[in-house]
């Protein structure tokens, strides 16, 4: 039996943060898992209601539910990532899925890359602070540590991304002269 | 050289204002979909009561089977000593590395102590590191408080420092005795030196005496950049780094190591933890700003 100050409640709350959460989603998963996953989310919702704080708080606690529910999707679908991942590094292969509506550009394809080599839960939280625009004290209510903790983790994911597409960068000149040149770079 | 987070944020494949690729469903299809699977799912606005009991069963088996695993590692390692025992097997023998040797429970607390505090410390939980401190600890000598732990060794947390064991070994009374690298948070690497050692000595589960040891080119280094933030960013000497009157601290003054300043400033200035992570917070945002500064 549905319980009509719920059905209510979800509403507002589903229509205030489905652009949001879907936005989430899209950032993290192909095109084709999006919707699954969202419905999950707000399913979640509907079935844990009573526990959706007040106001703005309902959104990083729509978010904590969306990471779960996209680790899971990552979960089963970890394989064909992989493969997508090779596929994307092969030269002449279309570095990004044609249903992505962005252009990457190569930049921004480098750093997708090097965050892959950071651990989940820094590029969880490097992935709010620059794209959910979350602050420390949110991005802490998401993931479960003290924004101090979050603060410290983010200035150190931040040094070592910028090492490692410093790094990136010179091997990228050292191989680009060849191209230039007409030549097949070997 | 742009910033990785700026590069990132080029790489948002669903930037504000943008529209969704065609496939996702909009706000109204969606939420018929969900109204559709609510409709043949078990779903409830309230966790529904044999759910719990399941996740409290599940939790059970869990316990249970870390229970049963740990037995079952105990009696492992008991049948293979008593095998070593049969076969005349000698104990291990001095060459053996010493973090393999064979430790007992009370030697191997020790060394599980350190790396535990470790890992708080790289994890940047302040409170658990300063629990992991015993009563009456030193540091390079000197007794310190708990307070002293959160301040200094927090403050140095904050910077984001991280460490990692190199190698433990244990002292003729049963305690730990380890090596740890500390890489410098201040990137100062360009200088030539942005490492130092940490020998930890811990006692009944928890640090009972840490010795820090680094060369001069590495305090020259520090101390470089504790002249430039006081004449570059006088309002964060100010406010963060400016050593008290009372400082007591043998290294005083900036040209006696900038850490000294940051250890003094610790016992005595800073009124809380929160204070010291903004000081770390205000400090760590001038690092690239200095690097070129370095470099002009």
């Amino acid at each position: 039996m549905r319980n009509p100050s719920a059905d209510g409640r979800f509403r507002t709350i589903y229509q205030a943060n489905y652009e949001p959460i879907r936005s989430y989603c899209l950032r993290r998963l192909p095109v084709d898992d999006v919707n699954d996953v969202m419905a999950d989310v707000f399913l979640v919702m509907w079935r844990r209601i009573n526990d959706v704080p007040e106001g703005d708080a309902a959104r990083l606690w729509l978010y904590g539910i969306a990471r779960n529910c996209v680790a899971n999707s990552q979960r089963t679908t970890r394989r064909s990532r992989r493969l997508r991942a090779k596929l994307a590094a092969m030269p002449g292969e279309p570095s990004v899925s044609p249903e992505v509506v962005v252009v990457r550009n190569e930049s921004a394809d480098e750093a997708l890359l090097a965050l892959e080599t950071l651990k989940p839960l820094d590029q969880e939280m490097v992935q709010l602070r620059i794209w959910e625009e979350l602050s420390s004290i949110e991005i802490g209510e998401v993931v479960g540590l003290k924004p101090t903790a979050v603060d410290m983790r983010l200035s150190r994911a931040r040094k070592r991304l910028n090492q490692i597409l410093s790094d990136d960068r010179t091997r990228f000149w050292s191989v680009r002269p060849h191209r230039m040149e007409g030549g097949e770079s070997s | 050289m742009i910033d990785s987070f700026d590069r990132l944020r080029l790489a948002d494949a669903a930037p504000r204002g943008s529209e969704p690729p065609e496939s996702v469903l909009t706000l109204e299809a969606l939420l018929g979909d969900i109204d559709e699977r609510a409709g043949y799912m078990p779903i409830d606005t309230r966790v529904p009561e044999t759910e719990r009991r399941d996740a409290q069963t599940t939790r059970r088996g869990w316990l249970a089977a870390a229970v049963a695993f740990g037995v079952v590692l105990l009696l492992g390692a008991a049948t293979i000593l008593m095998m070593n025992g049969d076969q005349g097997v000698p104990p291990v023998t001095p060459e053996v590395t010493p973090t393999t040797q064979a430790l007992s429970s009370q030697e191997q607390e020790q060394v599980d102590a350190v790396y535990a505090a470790v890992a708080k410390f790289n994890e940047g939980d302040v409170n658990a590191w300063v629990d992991s401190f015993r009563e009456a600890s030193t540091f390079t000598g000197r007794q310190i408080s708990s307070s002293y732990v959160r301040h200094l060794l927090g403050f140095r947390m904050m910077l984001g420092e991280e460490i990692t064991v190199e190698e433990c070994t244990l002292t003729d009374d049963g305690k730990a005795r380890c090596s740890l690298t500390s890489v410098d948070a201040l990137g100062l690497a360009d200088g030539g030196v942005n490492e130092f050692v940490w020998t930890v000595k811990s006692d009944n589960g928890r640090l009972l005496e840490v010795t820090e040891t680094h060369n001069d080119d590495w305090r020259s280094a520090v101390s470089l950049m504790g002249a430039w933030v006081k004449d570059a960013h006088p309002e964060v000497w100010a406010n963060s780094l400016e050593p008290p009157d009372s400082c007591s601290w043998p290294g005083g003054n900036v040209s006696d190591g900038f850490y000294g300043e940051l250890n003094c400033m610790g016992r005595a200035s800073l009124p809380n933890w929160e204070a010291t992570a903004e000081s770390a917070a205000s400090l760590r945002d001038l690092v690239d700003e200095y690097k070129v500064y370095l470099g002009s």
